[in-house]
């Protein structure tokens, strides 16, 4: 009973117990405050910085409230790479392309981003993979493919349906023809299966710092697996964590051992 | 051996030097051979030197290496080949040499294999490294050795001979100076592409963006959806339009289906030619469909014939019914609009594919 006496009057004593959490229309304004307040004080680098980094966090924060969406991630990889965060403008670019595929201010900005990093001089070592998809084509998304597929496939349907009532060879070649079409949409989200799904089991961690080496295993009594050091900004993808160590791939299928304190992971 | 020594003690001055090169030169010969008839020789792990990796190399050789660039900047690659020549005849040719199991090397460089430039021929071996110096008090690519073993020393144990790789100074520079406006007092990204610079407001950051995955349930309502609307769509179709749908079930007859298209061309054809095109076209779907053996039959012989076929007596009335009026039509003098003779053989027709014992069962 005293207890509970005591705890009642804790809690009725405590300063934030009637304050409301802080909601995401305030972290928005505040990290609209923070942009404008580094825009402002660009005379000063210093404290442009800290501004554009408090944005960046106040950005995060909204995404982590359930508003996924890639205009929050171009806002927050642009703060982060105007507070010389560039791990964190990769990451966010990187999390903005994956819901927006097609944003060509996204790509632009990140293909900046990755121009900024420190790559090693001799090799492709560490170096994000070369594009391959034909400029000016949009890239399929999976939702989209799986509308399209929806679409023509119900088309299909329909004037099959359709040739069976009336028997017209007509609407019998029209309903072929979209479920033929409908094949399209089908071969690429089997096309972008794999990657998903390889995307979702290895989630992307970018190197945090300068020099950092890859070891063989997980601890720093390991020798370095290569003797390039990897610099902040590298891309890779996660394959194991053990204690406070992980085992990340780079693009060239390079693997090796990395403290987590050298690593900023993608949490979905 | 005495008497080789007291030949040439006896033999004259002038023939000495010329004996010493012959006895040289059996020697040699000698020598090699014997080394062909015992194969290659097992170099003793005893007197193999400890402070550097063995080459594995049995013969004797001549190391020289080669770098470029040798001014540089920390960090910069340069090419580092290291040619190892043979001396004589090779019973082993050398391996790579790790350079990092070289101290010197470790330490004061970044080293990466380069074997795919390796090359070799019978008497030379190049091997290619790519090395980084770590920072500016690296002054020199250091001196290492190379170990190999001479066979014919005795003891066996003395055959391991070293050679010195010489030493290659460099010049390294440090790096350049991060340019203003790039280092970590000022605002990185200054030069940065407009687009860094656009933010988007409000209404847009707020917005829950769908990340439609390939989830089992939208791939199974993209799956169900559309056969189940289209079967509701046709068993609505087929209870409100009952007679299309018969017709549609007895199209599938191809019998039917050819007589009812001739019957639908021979009305825009004349009365007479209507009326023959009409009862060829029964005619021809009963000779199709149920076997009737007669080419211009009667009313009576088509009678029998369903009679035979245990057709319903609705059905072979009205069989008989239309060749009678066929008959009628055919033989009148003038023969009036044959609409309704047309209309009666589509009946016919339907009639008899909607027969629950199908024509097309016997």
């Amino acid at each position: 009973m005293l207890s509970i006496g005591l705890l009642s009057s804790l809690l009725l004593a405590s300063p934030d117990a009637d304050a409301a959490p802080p909601s995401v229309e305030g972290f928005l304004t505040r990290a609209e405050q923070a942009l404008n307040a580094g825009l402002e004080a660009r005379d000063d680098p210093r404290l442009a910085r800290a501004h554009f980094r408090d944005a960046a966090h106040l950005y995060e924060e909204v995404y982590r409230n359930g508003h996924h969406n890639a205009a929050c991630l171009r806002n927050e990889g642009n703060a982060a790479l105007l507070a010389d965060d560039l791990p964190g403008a990769i990451l966010a670019y990187r999390r903005g392309l994956r819901l927006a595929p097609n944003d060509k201010v996204l790509r632009k900005n990140l293909a900046f981003a990755r121009e900024q990093v420190d790559y090693p001089t001799v090799g492709t070592m560490g170096r994000p993979p070369t594009e391959t998809w034909p400029p000016g084509l949009p890239r399929p998304e999976a939702g989209w493919l799986l509308i399209s597929a929806g679409v023509l496939y119900g088309l299909g349907c329909l004037a099959m349906t359709r040739w069976w009532m009336t028997r017209k060879t007509t609407l019998l070649s029209i309903g072929l023809l979209f479920l033929g079409v409908t094949a399209i949409p089908i071969a690429g989200l089997v096309h972008n299966l794999p990657n998903e799904s390889h995307e979702r089991q290895h989630p992307l961690v970018v190197i945090l710092e300068n020099g950092v080496l890859l070891r063989t295993g997980n601890s720093l009594t390991y020798p370095a697996r290569y003797d390039t050091p990897l610099n902040r900004g590298v891309e890779a993808r996660l394959l194991f964590m053990r204690g406070n160590w992980a085992q990340i791939e780079l693009t060239g299928g390079e693997t090796g051992w990395v403290s987590n304190d050298y690593l900023l992971f993608d949490k979905r | 051996m005495l008497d080789w020594v007291a030949l040439l003690y006896r033999c004259p001055k002038r023939c000495r030097v010329e004996l010493i090169y012959l006895l040289s030169l059996l020697s040699f010969f000698v020598f090699h051979v014997s080394l062909l008839a015992e194969g290659v020789p097992d170099p003793p792990i005893q007197g193999r030197p400890t402070f550097a990796p063995y080459s594995n190399a049995i013969g004797s050789f001549q190391v020289v290496t080669l770098a470029t660039p040798t001014t540089l900047r920390a960090e910069d690659p340069l090419t580092f080949t290291v040619r190892v020549t043979a001396d004589g005849a090779v019973l082993q040719p050398p391996e790579r040499l790790d350079l990092r199991e070289f101290p010197d090397f470790s330490e004061l460089f970044y080293i990466e294999d380069q074997a795919d430039q390796d090359a070799a021929d019978d008497s030379s071996w190049k091997f290619v490294y790519l090395l980084k110096p770590r920072d500016t008090s690296v002054r020199a690519i250091p001196s290492f050795p190379f170990i190999y073993f001479q066979p014919g020393v005795l003891p066996a144990s003395r055959g391991y001979m070293t050679r010195w790789a010489p030493s290659i100074p460099l010049s390294v520079r440090p790096r350049d100076e991060v340019p203003p406006g790039k280092g970590p007092d000022s605002l990185a990204p200054i030069d940065a592409p407009p687009t860094v610079y656009q933010f988007i407001e409000e209404r847009s950051v707020l917005r829950k963006q769908q990340d439609i995955g390939l989830s089992p349930i939208w791939i199974g309502i993209v799956l169900v959806l559309p056969p189940a609307f289209c079967a509701g769509w046709y068993l609505t179709w087929l209870r409100l339009y009952p007679n299309a749908a018969r017709m549609a079930l007895h199209r599938r007859s191809k019998a039917a289906r050819r007589a009812l298209k001739l019957l639908r061309r021979a009305e825009k054809k004349t009365a007479g030619d209507q009326t023959r095109q009409v009862t060829a076209v029964i005619t021809s779907y009963l000779r199709e469909r149920l076997d009737l053996p007669i080419s211009e039959p009667t009313p009576a012989e088509v009678a029998d014939h369903l009679q035979a076929l245990h057709l319903t007596p609705d059905l072979i009335e009205r069989a008989v019914k239309f060749f009678k009026e066929a008959d009628a039509a055919r033989f009148q003098p003038s023969p009036p609009g044959n609409v309704a003779l047309t209309a009666s053989a589509t009946g016919l027709i339907l009639s008899l594919e909607a027969e629950p014992c199908s024509p097309s069962a016997y």
